[in-house]
């Protein structure tokens, strides 16, 4: 790595656009982030036509920001309401809103804010040293090695996700088979287009993530009927005491840590990273019987482990092409819009993307920690907007915004068409992360696959007989293997019964 | 036996995604499979419809726990008319633009679908609608198909 790459980076994030879009991503992320019912997923969902009439750089940054941005306003609807935006905030509901509780929503609102901070850098860190490493290494990679990446990104998803594995398996089938519809690039024939011309071209992935996340969301969220929240306990002071910090900095530390080694495998990213920290937090703590009952080293680890997981995450999609998670898809997906392919070669054909968003998830990061103290309250006053009337606004926005992207009243069906699918897929316990996913690796997954047969003359022995595809494969079998063995239950044993 | 089959009901939805998998492996095969050392077209569908059907099946067969499973409430209602609105919305935009089709939906949105009053309702879709044409068509000039109330205010006439 060369340091003047760094620099170069800093040169493009600090440009008064890039800032702007960063600033913008932060804002609308934590915006939208609290809001109930409507996490990361479908909060870059919906903002995705948004990335088509901006610069690539600018797209990019506001993405991340939305990303990191929605995460934090996830745990400000944990703390306050009991109610997290996502998986990732899941385990700061115990201790966070148990200090809400107890008057005390400020400092762990406070130190969420620090934690994810720091974790964020340390793991921006991490990616400018990394990335490069995997990238070079990458571009040596075959067809053969593509395959098992792509498989391990989906095994790991289905195998990590929030629903079962198996209902996780078929989302990622349909998602696989949705990929294919269109022309099939390698024979020239069209496949599941059924006569329609709108078909020939592929359905467009903005089109169904809008759909899947954005429509699906608002209205099973509509079905419910909820309307504004109440909030329990007393704000109190944002900014965190001296014994606050001293409580917390080694849960600082080694949640930095935990984020972004985990945040790096396949399906990773923030929600297993949450988990394994407070996991920990309470094994190292000298008072485990705390925990549960508003420890600020549960909302400190976690939140910073979270943080530093989903921008570690950043380095399968910008290294090697292939998104981890859903999120990350659909990052993948505003790359796309932009006519940028992720991958080996980001660096050298697009350094102002690769490490332009680098520098600007530092420089989103401390926007995070300088907007969230001061705003937090503000913040909170929206959480008391009603969906209903909020929602009513989005779908339009959400229709006219999936038009602009082609012009296309057809992507307005095609839309609507995966909203209702969506909606039915929340409505049977199916995750629709898998099924996005797959839409986003199918084609690089049939495009390796079909490349590795014709390379080994149709022996499946390929993927053992290369020791890099062989290694992905072992790892794939020992992940799964472990996560059979010791079973999510055993992490979740360590948090407290539903309080 | 009603009874039996109301406590099964949850299962129909792997049945559904079993059928469907088959139809797409039946349809791959219409397809020039080739074959593994010079694939066709048609190869890579049917391995996945075959994973997606024997994975429907499986799940068929061995998931007892119908707690995944949400069943339609008084207020599922509420999602159908949603969906169909948003249908309405998008053939009306289809022939008129956009500011009917926006004022219409927010309006039935916020009146009927989540029992706003009617003052907020009327208020808050003129004043969103005027915003979206403002921003999208006068500002972002997007190409809405023709739109009669902006070509009438730009002085375009119809």
């Amino acid at each position: 790595m060369d340091f003047s790459d760094v620099l170069y980076g800093f040169q493009v994030a600090l440009q008064p656009e890039n800032l702007l879009f960063a600033l913008i991503g932060v804002v609308i992320g934590m915006v939208i982030g609290i809001l109930p019912g409507l996490g990361p997923p479908a909060t870059i969902a919906l903002m995705l036509p948004l990335t088509y009439v901006i610069p690539p750089e600018a797209a990019i940054i506001m993405v991340a920001g939305i990303y990191y941005g929605a995460y934090y306003g996830g745990t400000i609807t944990s703390v306050l309401l009991r109610l997290p935006g996502e998986a990732a905030s899941v385990v700061t509901v115990y201790d966070g809103h148990q200090m809400a509780l107890q008057g005390r929503a400020g400092p762990a609102l406070g130190i969420s804010a620090i934690g994810s901070f720091i974790g964020g850098v340390a793991a921006t860190i991490g990616l400018i040293f990394f990335a490069p490493v995997v990238a070079q290494f990458a571009v040596k990679l075959g067809p053969p090695e593509y395959v098992i990446l792509a498989v391990a990104g989906l095994a790991m998803v289905s195998s990590l996700g929030s629903a079962k594995p198996l209902k996780n398996v078929i989302s990622a089938c349909f998602g696989l088979l949705i990929a294919m519809v269109g022309i099939d690039v390698i024979t020239g024939s069209s496949r599941f287009t059924f006569g329609s011309f709108d078909l020939l071209g592929g359905i467009d992935f903005v089109a169904v993530a809008m759909g899947l996340f954005g429509l699906g969301d608002i209205l099973y969220e509509l079905e419910k009927g909820e309307l504004g929240a109440r909030i329990k306990g007393k704000i109190g002071r944002v900014l965190p005491t001296k014994q606050d910090m001293k409580d917390s900095s080694g849960a600082i530390a080694r949640g930095s840590v935990i984020g972004f080694v985990l945040g790096l495998l396949p399906g990773g990213g923030g929600v297993v990273s949450s988990l394994a920290s407070y996991a920990t937090e309470k094994k190292v703590s000298k008072h485990p019987e705390t925990f549960g009952h508003g420890a600020i080293a549960g909302v400190a680890g976690p939140e910073t482990a979270n943080n530093a997981g989903s921008t570690a995450s950043f380095l399968p999609l910008l290294s090697l092409g292939i998104p981890s998670n859903v999120v990350l898809a659909l990052v993948y997906g505003a790359l796309l819009i932009q006519g940028v392919t992720p991958g080996p070669n980001l660096i050298s054909e697009q350094p102002a993307i690769f490490w332009g968003v680098l520098a600007s998830m530092v420089i989103g990061n401390l926007m995070l920690l300088l907007l969230s103290i001061p705003l937090i309250r503000p913040f909170i006053a929206l959480i008391k907007v009603r969906l209903s009337i909020l929602s009513s606004l989005v779908v339009v926005v959400t229709m006219i915004g999936v038009y602009s992207v082609a012009n296309s009243t057809f992507d307005m069906w095609v839309m609507l068409v995966f909203g209702v699918i969506g909606y039915l897929m929340r409505k049977t316990g199916y995750d629709p992360g898998p099924m996005a996913l797959a839409i986003v690796l199918g084609p690089l997954l049939e495009s390796s696959f079909r490349q590795s047969m014709l390379m080994s003359s149709g022996s499946l022995g390929i993927f053992i007989e290369r020791p890099v595809a062989l290694i992905g494969l072992l790892a794939i079998a020992a992940v799964i293997g472990l996560r059979v063995v010791l079973g999510r239950k055993k992490v979740f044993q360590s948090l407290p019964s539903d309080s | 036996m009603r009874k039996h089959a109301k406590a099964h009901a949850y299962r129909s939805s792997s049945l559904v995604i079993a059928l469907v998998g088959m139809a797409a492996a039946l349809y791959a095969m219409s397809l020039p499979l080739g074959t593994f050392a010079q694939p066709g077209s048609g190869l890579w569908p049917l391995i996945v419809s075959i994973v997606l059907t024997v994975c429907a099946l499986l799940l068929l067969v061995t998931e007892n726990d119908p707690s995944d499973y949400e069943s339609a409430v008084a207020r599922t209602v509420v999602a159908v008319f949603g969906f169909l609105l948003l249908a309405a919305f998008i053939v009306g935009f289809q022939f008129v633009g956009l500011t009917i089709p926006s004022l219409v939906l927010i309006f039935v949105w916020l009146r009927w679908l989540a029992g706003e009053p009617w003052r907020l309702a009327l208020l808050v879709s003129i004043g969103a609608t005027a915003l979206f044409v403002t921003v999208f068509v006068v500002l972002l000039s997007v190409p809405v198909p023709n739109d009669p109330i902006v070509s009438l205010l730009t002085g375009r006439g119809f």
